[in-house]
Parts: C-alpha cells; structure tokens; sequence
C-alpha cells in the first residue's frame, strides 16, 4: 500500500530537484547571455529520468564483495553543449534559453501540481478511513 | 535553497547589463566632446564581462561579473575644421572614438538582455511561490 506512494513521491522529488538544477543552468546561461567564451550548459533530463524508471533492471550484487556499480552525480551528467559557433565563441541563444525557461517552468509546477493532487488523496484516504 | 541560487545568478545578470547600459550611454553622451579632465578628446569605454562560478562545488552554476571597463583603443576620428577652438595647427580637430550606431546596437542588446535577467527572476519567483502552497 504505502509503497506506491513512496515511488510517486521518489519520482517527483527527482523530477522536482531535476527541474531546479536546470532552472539554474538556464538563468546561468542568461546571466552569461553576453559574455565572450562562455559556453552553455544543460541537463538531460529525460535521460537521467529514463535511467532512473529502468534502474530496477540494472545489475545486482550477489556477494558483499562484488563491485558496485558507480554512481553517476548530477555533476557528471551536466553536460557542456558544444554545438556550431555562429561567428561569437559565445554559444548561448536568447531565444532558445527563454524558450528553455518557460518550458521548465511549466513542467515544474506540473509536477508540483501532480504532487499536490497525490498529497490530497492520501489525506482524503487518512480521514474517511478514520470514520 | 536551489531556487534562491537561481535568483543569484538572474541578479548578477542584472547587474552587469546595468554596467553596460551604463557604459554605453555614457559614450553616447560623450560622443561629441573633444576635451576631457584628462586631457584630449574622450575614449569609448567598453564593457569586459567574465563567467565566475557561483560556488566551488557547483562550478557548472556560472554567474556573469563585470571585470573591466576599459578604453576603446581604436583611433580618434579626425576631422578638419580649422575654425574649431581644439583645432591643431593643421586644423584638424580630434573627436573621440564613438560610433554612434554601434553604441545602439549596444544599448538594445543590453536592454534586450536585461529583460531576459528579469524574466528570470519572476519565473523563479512564481516557481517558488507555487512550491510553497504545497504547505497549505
């Protein structure tokens, strides 16, 4: 029973904690909108949620002793894009960061949304049940 | 607070394009002046603006610094006009080193990213704001 609830809510607090980290990326890469050499930085964000919804079919250690798989940090999948550079060494575009913003903005508070909706059913569930 | 470092980045970002407007009205002003404190016509200024890491264990959160303001080294438009009071004995005279229309440029593109820095900082704010009703 409570288990369900614990994966939606493991899920959404990586989503939630996803979105923040490229929220900062994003107003990092604004704030840098004009500064000669700066490259843009991104994150995944489908692909380390997809790795996290299949890690349960990753392998398994059978022995104390066997090696554990590493762990990848957030760090580590924040990419540096290095796309073509139209004539500035600057590759950050205006247009595809705000573009950028106001999408993740949506997602996350979608997500918010999905939590809050999650939090009213266990609350309705914690008092009908008590009657 | 993640969101709050959000908001740090979108201010430094503020700042700096508020040097540059700054900076590029001040040329714009001085377009025209032939005579300074310092002596001579007046030098364009330029904006250098460097990516400093926000912190040492997230070095990919970049907020931007202004690190310079330095002189354009470009040289002075000459001009002759021999009834001019800073003529030379040539009479040439020697106006800074402005381009106007390059100055506008200058000044849109700052404003322009401005506005982006602002739109930053209410997105955060909404963003947050949202996440505290989940308290209610």
């Amino acid at each position: 029973m409570w288990g369900n609830f614990q994966k939606l809510l493991d899920t959404v607090k990586l989503s939630l904690r996803l979105r923040t980290e490229r929220h900062q990326l994003i107003s990092s890469n604004l704030a840098n909108v004009d500064t000669p050499g700066y490259r843009r930085k991104d994150l995944p964000f489908e692909k380390i949620m997809q790795s996290y919804i299949t890690q349960e079919k990753s392998l398994k250690t059978t022995h104390p002793k066997h090696f554990k798989m590493k762990e990848r940090t957030l760090d580590d999948l924040i990419k540096s894009y290095q796309p073509e550079t139209l004539g500035t060494p600057n590759n950050v575009s205006l247009e595809e960061e705000m573009a950028s913003l106001t999408e993740n903005q949506l997602l996350y508070e979608s997500t918010l949304q999905s939590l809050a909706k999650e939090l009213e059913r266990l609350k309705e569930i914690i008092t009908e049940g008590g009657r | 607070m993640n969101l709050l470092k959000a908001g740090r980045i979108a201010q430094s970002g503020l700042l700096a394009q508020r040097v540059r407007l700054n900076v590029t009205a001040s040329n714009i002003a001085n377009a025209q002046v032939t005579r300074t404190l310092e002596g001579g016509p007046y030098k364009a200024k330029n904006v250098i603006l460097q990516a400093v890491p926000l912190s040492e264990t997230e070095p990919a959160l970049q907020q931007v610094r202004v690190k310079a303001i330095k002189d354009d080294p470009s040289p002075f438009k000459e001009v002759y006009d021999p009834g001019h009071p800073d003529a030379d004995e040539r009479g040439i005279v020697r106006y800074p080193n402005v381009d106007v229309i390059t100055e506008m440029v200058e000044l849109l593109s700052a404003s322009r990213a401005y506005e982006a820095n602002l739109a930053v900082l209410s997105t955060t704010k909404s963003m947050f704001l949202r996440t505290l009703e989940l308290m209610k």
